[in-house]
């Protein structure tokens, strides 16, 4: 093994190694009960500046007749609620055509059975 | 000598930079057709080179990232490995949720998209069994359908997937805050809608390795290895490419998996029902590893003492979390065990 090689055998083991101390220094920092706390209520303070900002861009949609993110999503959602009822109707179809065929087959074996039987 | 060194680690700086840099690269190559969509899902049928057996494999894959790790590239698909050794493939990809999908639960994905995807799968291939196959989150939704599920299901197969949530050796702080009430995440959930995909990567990041730097030095190490390099594109790209998640979902698995272990403690009701594992009865194999930061073995392996199944095997994985999509050794000892439980055609 070339000299060049073996520099960066030794360069990524001890780079993997270091990665190894650094990550579980951090994990060990952000596992501390204060830090938890903190996060959570740095999460709850900023969901209520969020919510307070859509309600008021709620409440602005109706004078400036402009629709909200929540209308689109509701929009979407029954676009997906009328593609689940189509798509029930085409599984019911399937299922149908189905079952015809295997009748069809069903009929024309004991037709046949019939006429061999003669 | 010092002058052909610094040409040699010249050219790798720059071969690695050229991997860097270069723009995404092809993936998810092997042929497939949609057989069926629904809102952002599909479900891809990727036929068999020549079919060998009747039961055709599902693929569910996670909500965190996208699917095409099964199909990173020539060489590197599981999909293209299965399709090479005869079984017919379908995989439910659930595409990427928008806002409009911030109210999707697990009961959603469990009951409307890889429930009806395994009975479209079934109609569609015209085979009286499937066999499922769940990665990651997609292992543990595939726990939960199986144990719920109506649908004939003759192999399950949970591929690093958590069940035991118990076992958080690494943020167990967190864990303890949320079980004691000391903490809640609901109020910015609800808001969000979705979690964007930077704050998934960023969150899951921190949970497997806060900083990221071997693999580029890998990357450096076998810089002269155009082959290594254009697979470590590949999965730097997939591993890159987080999608966003429903806040709905997530706020029930942190309640349901993490804070209740639902699975564990049967507490878990999907649409009212109970999600009790001892109903699962098909031929089970569970994959854990050693060396995975993100699904510890202990979290997979206590499956095997709940389900029903008198046919489980338990396979200790050699590598980390995604192991499974590439790994050659790994994909052998996966279509040894499906192939006498897949129905063979026989020939001639």
């Amino acid at each position: 093994m070339d000299i060049t090689q073996q520099f960066f055998n030794i360069l990524t083991r001890s780079g993997f190694q270091v990665e190894q101390m650094i990550n579980r220094s951090i994990q060990n920092h952000l596992n501390k009960p204060a830090f938890v706390n903190f996060a959570s209520q740095r999460a709850n303070g900023m969901a209520k500046g969020m919510s307070s900002l859509q309600n008021t861009m709620e409440m602005l949609s109706v004078p400036f007749n402009f629709p909200t993110k929540n209308d689109l999503a509701n929009t979407t959602n029954m676009v997906v609620q009328s593609e689940e009822k189509i798509d029930n109707l085409e599984y019911q179809m399937i299922s149908l055509i189905n079952a015809i065929q295997d009748l069809q087959t069903n009929i024309l074996s004991a037709n046949q059975t019939q006429r061999d039987n003669r | 000598m010092a002058s052909e060194m610094d040409e040699l680690f010249n050219n790798r700086l720059i071969n690695v930079f050229k991997t860097v840099t270069s723009p995404a690269p092809e993936v998810g190559l092997t042929p497939r057709q949609a057989v069926w969509k629904k809102n952002k899902a599909t479900l891809w049928y990727y036929p068999a080179q020549q079919k060998k057996y009747d039961t055709p494999l599902y693929f569910i894959y996670s909500l965190i990232n996208q699917p095409f790790i099964l199909d990173l590239g020539p060489g590197y698909s599981l999909i293209q490995f299965f399709n090479e050794k005869g079984y017919d493939i379908y995989l439910l990809d659930f595409g990427i949720p928008t806002y409009a999908d911030k109210g999707l639960t697990m009961a959603d994905y469990i009951l409307r998209y890889i429930k009806k995807g395994v009975q479209r799968a079934l109609v569609h291939s015209g085979a009286s069994h499937i066999s499922v196959i769940g990665f990651c989150m997609g292992g543990t939704f595939a726990s939960i359908y199986a144990a719920i599920a109506d649908e004939p299901i003759q192999n399950l197969v949970l591929a690093v997937a958590p069940i035991d949530f118990s076992h958080f050796p690494i943020f167990d702080e967190w864990q303890n805050s949320l079980r004691n009430g000391e903490i809640d995440f609901d109020a910015i959930l609800d808001t969000v809608g979705v979690v964007p995909p930077d704050l998934m990567r960023i969150g899951l990041r921190v949970v497997a390795s806060p900083v990221y730097v071997s693999p580029y030095l890998s990357l450096l190490r076998k810089g002269n290895d155009e082959e290594y390099a254009l697979k470590w594109k590949r999965f730097n790209f997939w591993a890159d490419s987080h999608i966003p998640f429903s806040g709905a979902a997530l706020k029930q698995m942190i309640q349901t998996l993490g804070i209740e272990n639902g699975l564990i403690n049967e507490t878990l009701l999907i649409d009212g029902e109970p999600v009790k594992l001892s109903n699962i009865n098909a031929n089970l194999l569970a994959v854990g590893s050693n060396v995975d930061r993100l699904v510890p073995k202990e979290q997979v392996q206590p499956v095997m003492d709940l389900v029903s199944s008198k046919d489980k095997t338990f396979y200790a994985l050699k590598g980390g979390h995604a192991t499974l999509a590439s790994n050659r050794e790994v994909q052998e000892f996966l279509n040894s065990w499906l192939s006498v439980r897949s129905n063979p055609i026989r020939l001639g």
